[in-house]
């Protein structure tokens, strides 16, 4: 089965690739070129199936493939719009693979499917695990600050400067870091008064 | 505050009536909030439609057909509500085949080579309109030229990079190419239709159903602001508010020039959704076999005048319908 993976994003676009062909020996896996129009691209490789990214302007080309001829119906499937995941859900959930898609068999397009479908979403993980990571770095190094402040102007030792934000955080029903980050606001704005006074 | 209403439009000049609605808060003077999605391309549109993800759009009256009759994507219930512009769109030929042209017509053109060219969705206006005109000159548009789909914005790239020979495009794209000296309008939309109607409001019928007070409003909002983008002393600033970059990001003068009626530009001011266009797009989707016969019912369906006159809109006099070969 010849599948057309047509992603102007290079490095996703040659991992989905290697995926697909880990997945299939049958998979015979073509990329569109990088400034080929997809429904000529789509003309001169003939696929079987073509995984499509959304976000792609001349993705309307692809509405005419079968209006040129019934022979040329292949089943598209779409894949990812980072900006916009609610519409790839939304496409997942109708099945993606209706486009286009007559009464050609099922069984073949599910592997390449479920392979794709399974791509996208580590990757999505992926980066949901590192904003995540990111997130809390930000927040310890908030809360790092303002121990220090504590520490250096109410003369709190380490541990009592963390109690401190502990008990405020419970006291509040707020995170640890939102307590810092409000200290450090408040404090910092004291200071700036102090020096511009 | 009432329910967000989602509207889809692409960036063209003849999306005026809804980018100008929201920035003068027209919408929200009639009750509503509505957001704005710019999409890249007429199948996104379709495609959030189907799936919900839009209530609403503006819409080539051929692929809200499609949609309808289930010829492309999910089938999906749609109404049309309204006419939201006539006119603006224009054949433009490469730069090389002027000569040609003015001597022997698009026929003369077209014996001479294979033609390639661009329209921006299989199921559109301008491939409709484009196929009329070469038929009416005795060219088919099946056997004699090649007919390809391109986006807009990618039409002047390939005149000036050979991969077309021509296209038929919304405005600006034709005056951007001329603008460059890549290519000549050969012939303007209004010549072949005279006044036909552009782009459209296509509302997902669910929505209808439930809020239709909300529709109303909608209209209403849409009937002021396509007057406010009809007016003529009002146009270099609707020029300077799409030549954003959020929008068209083109120059502001050059989308002023396209949005001029009386060079062609878009015409914002017939809004009846009539039921004759609705009928002559369908009878031509079925002689270019782009949609089987139960298109006309589908299309006649689709067209909702009874929306516009809820809304106050009125029906224009009995017009003839005059085309290039009439």
């Amino acid at each position: 089965m010849k599948i057309l993976v047509a992603d102007r994003d290079g490095n996703r676009a040659a991992a989905l690739s290697a995926q697909l062909r880990a997945q299939d020996d049958a998979f015979a896996v073509i990329r569109g070129a990088d400034s080929e129009n997809l429904l000529d691209a789509v003309r001169r490789t003939s696929p079987d199936m073509v995984l499509v990214d959304m976000a792609r302007p001349d993705r309307d080309g692809l509405d005419s493939v079968r209006v040129l001829s019934a022979a040329n119906a292949l089943p598209v499937v779409m894949f990812v719009d980072d900006d916009d995941p609610e519409f790839m859900e939304a496409a997942i959930a109708a099945g993606v693979t209706s486009y286009h898609l007559y009464d050609l068999a099922l069984p073949a397009i599910k592997p390449v499917l479920r392979t794709a479908m399974a791509f996208f979403k580590r990757t999505r993980q992926m980066s949901a695990r590192l904003a995540e990571a990111e997130e809390q770095i930000a927040a310890r190094q908030t809360i790092e600050s303002a121990k220090r402040l504590l520490m250096t102007q109410d003369k709190m030792s380490e541990p009592a400067a963390h109690r401190f934000l502990q008990r405020r955080a419970m006291d509040q029903q707020k995170k640890m870091a939102d307590i810092a980050a409000a200290l450090l606001a408040s404090r910092g704005k004291a200071e700036e008064e102090k020096k511009n006074g | 505050m009432a329910d967000v209403i989602r509207l889809g439009l692409l960036r063209l000049s003849d999306a005026a009536p809804v980018i100008l609605a929201d920035q003068e808060k027209i919408f929200a003077a009639h009750g509503l909030h509505v957001e704005l999605f710019v999409e890249p391309s007429w199948a996104n549109i379709a495609d959030k439609l189907g799936y919900g993800l839009l209530e609403g759009a503006v819409m080539l009256p051929p692929l809200a057909m499609a949609c309808a009759a289930g010829l492309r994507g999910r089938k999906t219930a749609l109404v049309v509500s309204m006419s939201l512009s006539a006119n603006g769109n224009a054949v433009t030929l490469a730069a090389r085949l002027e000569e040609r042209f003015a001597a022997a017509g698009i026929a003369g053109v077209a014996a001479a080579k294979k033609l390639r060219l661009a329209v921006v969705h299989g199921f559109s206006t301008h491939d409709l309109l484009l196929r009329y005109w070469l038929a009416a000159n005795g060219v088919d548009p099946d056997r004699d030229v090649e007919i390809t789909v391109l986006p807009p914005a990618e039409m002047v790239g390939s005149l000036a990079a050979d991969a077309i020979d021509g296209f038929c495009g919304g405005a600006p794209w034709g005056q951007v190419a001329a603008h460059a000296g890549l290519g000549f309008v050969a012939v303007q939309s209004r010549a072949i239709w005279r006044d036909h109607p552009e782009k459209c409001l296509a509302l997902r019928a669910d929505f209808c159903a439930r809020d239709p007070a909300g529709v109303q409003a909608l209209l209403r909002a849409l009937i002021t602001a396509g007057g406010m983008c009809a007016a003529a002393d009002g146009r270099d600033a609707l020029a300077a508010l799409l030549a954003a970059p959020n929008y068209l990001d083109l120059p502001a003068p050059l989308i002023a020039t396209s949005l001029d009626p009386a060079a062609g530009g878009p015409v914002f001011a017939p809004q009846y959704p009539a039921p004759a266009h609705a009928a002559w797009f369908a009878g031509q989707l079925l002689r270019w076999r782009k949609a089987p016969a139960g298109i006309v019912e589908v299309a006649a369906a689709l067209y909702r005048p009874d929306f516009f006159a809820a809304a106050g809109g009125g029906a224009p006099e009995r017009r003839t319908e005059v085309f290039c070969d009439s």
